[in-house]
């Protein structure tokens, strides 16, 4: 047998005893390995062509290397490296090389120079632009405020009925919604506050209307251009009227409708969204404020995608689309400040002192976008400008030159003083923090903190970064985090066979995709953030859309822009593990698939680390009986030895979720047999358990210090865009033993992340 | 007070949105194809006008221009006045609705819920209006197509859509948008390519920044520097090629930056608008165009003329109020003195790869929504056409019959650019077919 791992015998293992790890690489072993196992797999487990090419790196445990060792190696030799030695030569390549530590001392990771990735740069600038604007708002309720009228003739606005906060805009006459003395000849409706969109992309809009309607987005200034202008009617026809715009997530925009019906039969006026992800549908209270929110410099360059290259994204490589977009993007911005430049730098045109306002506009933008106090040559070079151009071009090159710098691409370089050492200040931590809790610059309490030196010790940046995370932005960039975590950021198309699972449709698609958005956000934002309800609890999130296909009993009077928690009838559900989203994103078209569900599972959730197939399998249904359940395809499939190095892992996990069918839903029988979902799954550290289904799943989350440090690493790439060690190997070990210690909190988690990779003056690696 | 300069969003596609350097337009003149280059102008002001002041007389075969068209002296033997047309399209909508949507369209406007001071609510123009016919026309052949094929310029328009605002239509319930910021126009026109410019000022500054900040790095980080230095270099190496190649036959007007979009700035602003019209047509961006002049029932107060009052509170005041009358006279003077002030730029400017100057080629056909502003009439619409761009006769007066269907006018007008349509707008209007102006 080749496979050092691969192939073992599970049955019978010894449970690990403490004892027998051993710190120092063997001397013992090194000699051993070089003489009987080195032609093999070479001289540092590197492998060897034509012999054993893969090389030797696992998370196998030295015993059970010990005992691989001890029963099969050398190959055909068996007999000549057993008991102690065997034990040596594990304890030798477990240390040298085999195990993830290893791996990270024979390959230090670094922090690499990072530029900001196109999310980061589309918040930045909006940010930077609201620092001078104002930031609208927190909404501490939901809906838009209306007024509602009776008009005459030309006067849309004769007498006011109404004020009242509506849940969406829109209304039908013929239902009227408790608007008493309506004349229904003449009357009006005008709906304000806030859009709050919940991710970055393309929104579409339209108003559907027999009469005249106008919706202002991103604006409350009506001489503005609407984005829908329906004012106009025609016969008194239903019109419908489309238009779609791009937003950026987690800043509110202003929105502003305007209805009139004037001598016309029928009145009505019906106003729905297309978010990115979503469908038609009327905008959900939710995402509506009656806030007065500022307008937004929003940044709709296209950039090419970011290297993901590590499993998240981020900003390590550049390339001549990426220089041209930035280039775009500052052109862009610097034309929405110009056009309302004056505002910005509080001047007008009488102003005498107008020129040395906007140079000290664009001063301050510079050094906000910079992150810190500019340089004497810095605030030099603006003025030259100013001394060089009109009082416009000189703004227009400041503006251009502070967004492609180097100082605001790359965040990190502005506070490095000649590249190599690093300024260790109040300012460097106030970037950082902004960085990676809102992926934008810091706000004004933060330069203000800055400016005094008050970021300078861990617990003032972790007040700092409580602070923070009240913000919409924090809740913006953490749904990111938990869609790339669930991997739902790829699985876009979850339609399955429409004759199969008749009414899992594009509506109850998105009804789901809220639903677990809504369930995420209600356990991170909760007062214990606990990270363990997102495993235990039982109930979905459930309008009456969702609760009619999963067959539950909801309130009668529930709504379907209305999430509420709702247990299954099943009442065995294990939170995300049997969320119907995550459920159907890893099932095929016509069936479930353990295997998608088991690897995902296990390597995301659990942590497990799991290698590439050996060979590519591909599940072809036609290759089975067709009264096979899927649980006999897959075992088939994987029986192969070289398979089931993964797959006894992959397999249990997938098993265990078989009572759940391609979109969620319960089922006990397949193939009009039984579904048997009980199998021995073999822990990280060398149990087996028996898992029965996903309860037991659940308590591995919850329990296995493996999954713990899944999550925590996935929580710091998307965060920090760096590997954990790069900030000292003992990193991950401090930052999974306070998230024990504050009971899984992962609001507190996000705190500590921030604060052990912040650039403190002193190094945070503690021995 | 208008907010200045509003940028680029209502334009369409951000010009952001394309390739930085493939979204430069050509402005290499045209491959100097034989046939002149036909152009049409429609200018339009608003509330009437003063007929005993307008219309000319003819004295002994020569046509003499009366206080109100006298500015147009220079061009008089490129004038053509047509007396007699009458906006004869029925249906819903008050006189200035109807004057307005229908005098480019020539038909009825569809019911809706536009409510004027008299007459039933109305909505949107039922079908396209002449310039959009022609454009369509000249869009259709390669030979005259052209960036824009239209521009719809406005001067002092409010920025709100009704049919009182609107006399462009590309279609039934299509009203085009005249665009009455020239800091908008000079965007729309060459704004990808002058902020590309002045970013291109910069970039020599940035790569001296890259080099700064690199400097003391190491390793990897230093590389990625060193890359993103040499896409900057790319950039400024290509930008100055791009730059060379695409230089203009007419460079774009300088705007002066700081004139705000108000009422009392607007003579100011008229000036920009047609110097931007006249350069977009001398680079051939489009060879139709519109000049709109604030809208129907329009209460631009001409404060530059020593009026305080509103245009069309004025235009409501009987033939015996003497002071409102001369209000009135200066103010549509002031509007002929713009449409001189237009003739003159295209006069002065040589045709670009032909003979003559750019009128020679031209058709300026100024227009108002009513006949008089106290009687609402629609019968006896001004119509004064300028230019040598329709092979109309010129330098004349053409009485024609009284009532004749201003339709016919703008087939006639279809006809000269080639565009043989025997009917436009409402059938019935149009029936006797085109008017002999030749």
């Amino acid at each position: 047998m080749h496979r050092i791992v691969g192939g073992l015998c599970w049955a019978g293992l010894l449970v690990v005893s403490p004892s027998l790890l051993v710190a120092d690489v063997s001397p013992k072993g090194k000699a051993i390995y070089k003489e009987h196992c080195a032609s093999c797999h070479g001289k540092n487990g590197e492998g060897v062509a034509d012999e054993y090419d893969e090389a030797l790196v696992g998370t196998s445990s030295i015993e059970k290397l010990t005992r691989v060792i001890h029963k099969t190696m050398p190959e055909d030799e068996d007999e000549l490296v057993v008991n102690d030695d065997a034990k040596a030569v594990a304890q030798y390549i477990y240390h040298a090389f085999y195990s993830p530590e290893a791996q990270a001392k024979l390959k230090p990771v670094r922090r690499a120079l990072l530029r900001r990735t196109q999310h980061q740069h589309r918040h930045a600038i909006a940010d930077l632009v609201a620092s001078f604007r104002g930031h609208s708002p927190i909404p501490k309720q939901h809906g838009l405020t209306a007024n509602y009228f009776n008009a005459e003739k030309m006067n849309k606005q004769k007498k006011k009925l109404l004020e009242r906060i509506d849940p969406t805009p829109s209304f039908d006459l013929a239902s009227n919604h408790g608007v008493e003395k309506v004349n229904p000849k003449a009357f009006s409706i005008y709906w304000r506050g806030a859009l709050l969109p919940p991710e970055t992309g393309t929104y579409h809009f339209r108003i559907s209307t027999p009469n005249g309607a106008r919706l202002f987005l991103n604006t409350y200034d009506k001489k503005k251009t609407a984005l829908i202008d329906a004012w106009v009617s025609s016969k008194n026809k239903m019109r419908v009227t489309e238009k779609s715009t791009f937003l950026v997530g987690g800043h509110a925009v202003p929105l502003m409708i305007e209805y009139t019906s004037f001598q016309e039969k029928k009145s009505s006026i019906l106003i729905e969204w297309k978010p990115p992800h979503g469908i038609w549908e009327k905008i959900p209270q939710r995402f509506l404020a009656p806030i007065h929110a500022r307008e937004v410099a929003i940044i709709s360059t296209p950039f090419p995608a970011d290297d993901a290259s590590l499993g998240y994204e981020r900003g390590s490589t550049i390339s001549r689309q990426w220089n041209t977009a930035a280039a775009n993007a500052a052109i862009e911005a610097s034309s929405i400040i110009l056009a309302d430049l004056d505002r910005l730098a509080k001047t007008n045109l009488k102003d005498e002192q107008r020129t040395i306002k906007l140079a000290q506009f664009c001063e301050q933008f510079t050094e906000r976008a910079f992150g810190r106090p500019l340089t004497a040559g810095q605030k030099q070079r603006i003025q030259n400008l100013f001394k060089k151009h009109a009082p416009e071009g000189a703004s227009q090159r400041c503006l251009m030159l502070a967004l492609t710098s180097p100082h605001f691409l790359y965040p990190e370089l502005s506070h490095r003083n000649h590249g190599k050492q690093a300024e260790h200040d109040s300012w460097a931590i106030a970037t950082h923090l902004a960085v990676a809790i809102w992926d934008s610059v810091p706000d004004q309490q933060l330069r203000q903190a800055a400016a005094k030196g008050h970021l300078t010790n861990p617990q003032q940046i972790r007040v700092q970064a409580q602070r923070m995370l009240r913000d919409p932005r924090a809740h913006h960039k953490l749904q990111r985090f938990f869609h790339e975590w669930l991997n739902l950021s790829e699985k876009e198309d979850l339609r399955k066979d429409p004759k199969l699972f008749p009414g899992f449709d594009a509506r109850l698609i998105a009804d789901l995709r809220s639903s677990l958005n809504l369930f995420v956000a209600d356990i991170l934002w909760s007062d214990h953030s606990d990270y363990r309800k997102l495993f235990l609890t039982q109930e979905v999130h459930m309008n009456p859309r969702i609760a009619a296909f999963y067959k539950t009993k909801l309130p009668e009077d529930s709504k379907n822009d209305q999430f509420t928690p709702a247990a299954t009838p099943d009442r065995r559900r294990a939170g995300i593990l049997t969320h119907p989203y995550v459920l159907s994103a890893f099932s095929y078209h016509k069936q479930t698939s353990p295997i998608h569900r088991g690897v995902y599972l296990s390597r995301n959730v659990l942590g497990r680390f799991l290698k590439p197939p050996p060979k590519a399998t591909e599940f072809k249904d036609s290759d089975f009986k067709p009264n096979q359940t899927m649980r006999e395809k897959v075992t088939e499939l994987t029986k192969d030895h070289s398979c089931m190095a993964c797959h006894e892992i992959i397999n249990p996990i997938g098993f265990s979720l078989e009572n759940y069918d391609a979109v969620g839903r319960f089922r006990t029988r397949e193939k009009n047999k039984p579904i048997n979902t009980e199998s021995d799954y073999i822990t990280d550290d060398d149990r087996k358990v028996r898992i029965k289904g996903p309860q037991d799943l659940a308590r591995l989350a919850v329990e296995s210090p493996g999954a713990h440090r899944a999550f925590i690493k996935h929580l710091f790439h998307h965060l920090i865009q760096q590997p954990a060690p790069a900030y000292g190997y003992s990193t991950m070990d401090r930052l999974h033993k306070s998230f024990k210690t504050s009971k899984f909190n992962m609001r507190q988690l996000i705190v500590e992340i921030t604060t052990a990779t912040a650039p403190l003056p002193f190094t945070p690696e503690k021995k | 007070m208008t907010t200045r300069r509003e940028f680029i969003k209502q334009l369409g596609i951000a010009p952001a949105a394309l390739p930085f350097l493939t979204g430069l337009p050509s402005f290499a003149a045209g491959s100097g194809n034989a046939r002149r280059k036909q152009r049409l102008i429609v200018m339009f002001s608003p509330n009437g006008t003063l007929p005993t002041d307008f219309w000319p007389k003819t004295m002994n075969g020569q046509m003499e221009f009366g206080s109100i068209l006298n500015p147009l002296t220079p061009f008089k033997d490129q004038t053509l006045i047509i007396k007699g047309l009458s906006n004869l399209v029925k249906g819903d909508g008050d006189g200035h609705m109807r004057g307005m949507s229908c005098l480019l369209t020539g038909a009825r406007l569809h019911p809706g819920n536009i409510q004027g001071g008299s007459h039933t609510p109305a909505g949107w123009a039922s079908s396209l209006s002449i310039d959009q016919e022609i454009k369509n026309f000249l869009q259709k052949n390669p030979a005259t197509r052209t960036r824009f094929g239209s521009l719809e310029v406005g001067v002092a328009v409010p920025d709100r859509a009704d049919p009182w605002t609107r006399m462009c239509y590309a279609g039934s319930n299509q009203p085009l948008a005249p665009l009455d910021d020239p800091y908008q126009m000079l965007q729309k026109l060459y704004g990808q390519s002058k902020d590309k410019q002045t970013y291109a000022s910069i970039l020599d500054e940035l790569g001296d920044d890259l080099k700064k900040v690199s400097h003391g790095l190491s390793g990897e980080d230093k590389e990625l520097l060193k890359q993103h230095m040499q896409l900057v270099a790319d950039m400024e190496r290509e930008m100055k090629a791009a730059a060379e190649a695409g230089k203009l036959v007419h460079p774009e007007p300088e705007l002066d930056p700081n004139i705000e979009i108000t009422n009392d700035n607007t003579p100011k602003l008229a000036r920009m608008q047609i110097d931007l019209l006249v350069n977009a047509m001398a680079n051939d961006m489009t060879r139709v165009g519109t000049l709109q002049f604030m809208r129907s029932v329009g209460q631009a107060r001409m404060r530059w003329l020593g009026i305080e009052e509103g245009h069309h509170s004025l235009s409501h005041e009987p033939d015996k109020n003497k002071a409102a009358q001369d209000k009135l006279k200066k103010i549509n003077i002031w509007f002929a003195q713009q449409l001189a002030y237009l003739a003159g730029k295209l006069k002065a400017t040589p045709e670009p790869g032909g003979n003559g100057n750019m009128l020679d080629n031209t058709t300026i056909v100024w227009v108002n929504e009513l006949g008089k502003g106290n009687s609402h009439t629609l019968h006896n619409i001004p119509c004064v056409v300028i230019g040598g761009g329709s092979g109309f006769k010129m330098n004349r007066l053409v009485d024609l019959p009284k009532g004749t269907p201003h339709n016919r006018f703008l087939i006639s007008l279809a006809n000269s650019y080639g565009h043989g349509i025997s009917s436009f707008g409402e059938k019935h209007l149009g029936a006797k077919g085109a008017l002999n102006l030749g």
